[in-house]
């Protein structure tokens, strides 16, 4: 009885949810800013997504209810993670200057040298751009770029409003378009450095707020 | 006329616009403003390179098959082994006097011992966290700022928020910080931050406590009971998209969400019963 229901659960939240794999593993790789962590990333979030598969309301967006259990475990879990990790490896580090003996990370990456350089140089500069953007920029635009969520199924996840979301998003794309524009002037994707710098940085953007200025001054 | 408004907005309509969250009479009306005024062109076709630019740069490809296929049966082997873990967690929870909850810290097997408490997981017929507890979880993951901090913090909450709450309190390397004032669904309440010392570091433990409500909009998730047969005490521990939270209902109504970005429910649930809000009740019943 038990085990029938559970094999009913599971294969119909295979069904709905991992569909959205790519998704969840866009998302994990942007958050994370590595292979290696997105994919644990993706496996703990979809364990938890099946223990409260009950506590899914069907007729929501399955695809926004993942992605909120992903950034939350983010925050909850890797986060903290890291920074341990961060300890470990300056700790490791320190042992390795002393005993003489610097490995890097990824010397034993196997991958053919120069597909791998190649790679490597794109990547690292988008992981990099990412990496310098406050935590919260950077999930409003992995949310909204990489996953395509509407404005309001993030200020859901973010626990902000939509107002909010949109100064996180602005903010955040431009900070990684100028990060990334060198590279990608050298790429050939834009034609040149654009002439005006970028300006209105502190400036509240907010739709509500200009839809309910717009009805205020009443349209005739 | 328009026009003056179109351009004073024009940051927030072209984001809107490139993101596809315009209403289709906003569309127009910017498509129609666009013919007339280059400067708002400009801007929009500037915003429409830049995210580009930023779409690409950010696109990730598909993961490799072997990724998802080791993904998928790790998941297949994590929900089987988690089936089994709490199928026996359960068993051995009823059996214990002293559930697997209970770490083996001095101050928790001397309050444990002194107080004859009792603890037993079971599911409860309703999984599903409540919604008052979902709005107290949320708003405890926002992180806004504190309106009083330091030793203040009890008579402030006094003195605002309820004269005859029971603030609760933990083992003594856990320090009462600050707190806010808020609501949660209507019910008045207070966010209490707390942190826990460990050796040379420290971590956060925070607490919602609302006012006038019932045990039942505080269910679901698993049940934790409490204490020795007659005295018998509920917790829970609920589960709200990856963020575990404990939580209580004393006697006069007053409901207590528990949560630590940095805890497991486990270790919450170990601090909680520990904590003077299970004492006092014990010693009230
Ligand atoms: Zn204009």
């Amino acid at each position: 009885m038990q085990a029938a229901n559970n094999a009913a659960k599971r294969s119909e939240f295979e069904r709905q949810a991992l569909v959205h794999f790519d998704a969840l593993y866009g998302a994990a790789y942007r958050l994370t800013r590595n292979a290696r962590d997105a994919e644990d990333l993706v496996q703990d979030s979809l364990l938890r997504a099946f223990r409260f598969w009950d506590s899914f309301e069907q007729d929501s967006n399955c695809k926004a209810w993942l992605l909120r259990i992903v950034t939350n475990t983010f925050i909850n879990e890797y986060q903290r993670k890291k920074r341990h990790r961060e300890v470990l490896d300056a700790a490791t580090a320190e042992q390795d200057s002393t005993d003489g003996v610097l490995i890097h990370a990824d010397a034993n990456d196997k991958q053919s040298p120069e597909r791998t350089l190649l790679e490597r140089s794109v990547s690292d500069d988008v992981q990099r751009a990412l990496e310098s953007l406050p935590d919260d920029f950077r999930t409003a635009v992995v949310l909204c770029d990489v996953n395509g969520l509407a404005y309001k199924e993030i200020a859901e996840i973010m626990a902000c409003p939509v107002g909010t979301v949109m100064s996180r998003l602005f903010r955040g794309r431009k900070l990684l378009a100028a990060a990334l524009r060198p590279f990608a002037v050298a790429e050939g994707y834009v034609r040149e450095p654009r002439a005006t710098a970028p300006t209105t940085e502190d400036k509240p953007l907010d739709l509500e707020k200009y839809r309910a200025a717009k009805a205020a001054k009443g349209t005739p | 006329m328009s026009s003056t408004r179109l351009c004073e907005s024009i940051d927030t309509l072209s984001m809107a616009y490139l993101d596809d969250e315009l209403a289709v009479e906003e569309r127009r009306e910017l498509d129609l403003h666009m013919l007339e005024c280059g400067a708002c062109r400009t801007q929009l076709d500037n915003e429409r390179e830049e995210l580009s630019l930023v779409r690409k740069a950010l696109a990730v490809p598909p993961a490799p098959a072997e990724v998802r296929e080791r993904i998928a049966s790790a998941l297949a082997r994590s929900i089987d082994a988690d089936e089994v873990t709490r199928a026996r967690e359960a068993r051995e929870a009823r059996r214990s006097r002293l559930s697997r909850f209970m770490l083996p810290g001095a101050a928790m097997i001397a309050a444990a011992a002194s107080l004859a408490v009792f603890v037993a997981m079971q599911p409860s017929g309703e999984t599903r966290a409540t919604a008052i507890a979902h709005e107290a979880l949320r708003q405890q993951t926002k992180a806004l700022p504190l309106e009083v901090q330091g030793v203040g913090t009890a008579p402030w909450l006094r003195q605002h928020f309820a004269p005859t709450v029971t603030l609760p309190r933990f083992e003594d390397s856990v320090a009462l910080v600050g707190a806010r004032l808020t609501a949660v669904n209507g019910h008045d309440a207070a966010q209490l931050q707390y942190e826990i010392h460990i050796g040379s570091g420290s971590i956060g433990l925070s607490a919602v406590v609302i006012r006038d409500i019932q045990p039942a909009q505080l269910g679901g998730g698993d049940d934790i009971v409490v204490g020795a047969p007659g005295r018998q005490l509920m917790l829970h521990v609920i589960d709200i998209d990856g963020v575990p939270a404990v939580t209580y209902v004393d006697d006069n109504h007053t409901g207590y969400v528990f949560m630590s970005g940095q805890l497991s429910a486990r270790e919450v649930v170990r601090l909680v019963v520990a904590s003077n809000l299970i004492d006092r009740a014990q010693d009230l019943r």
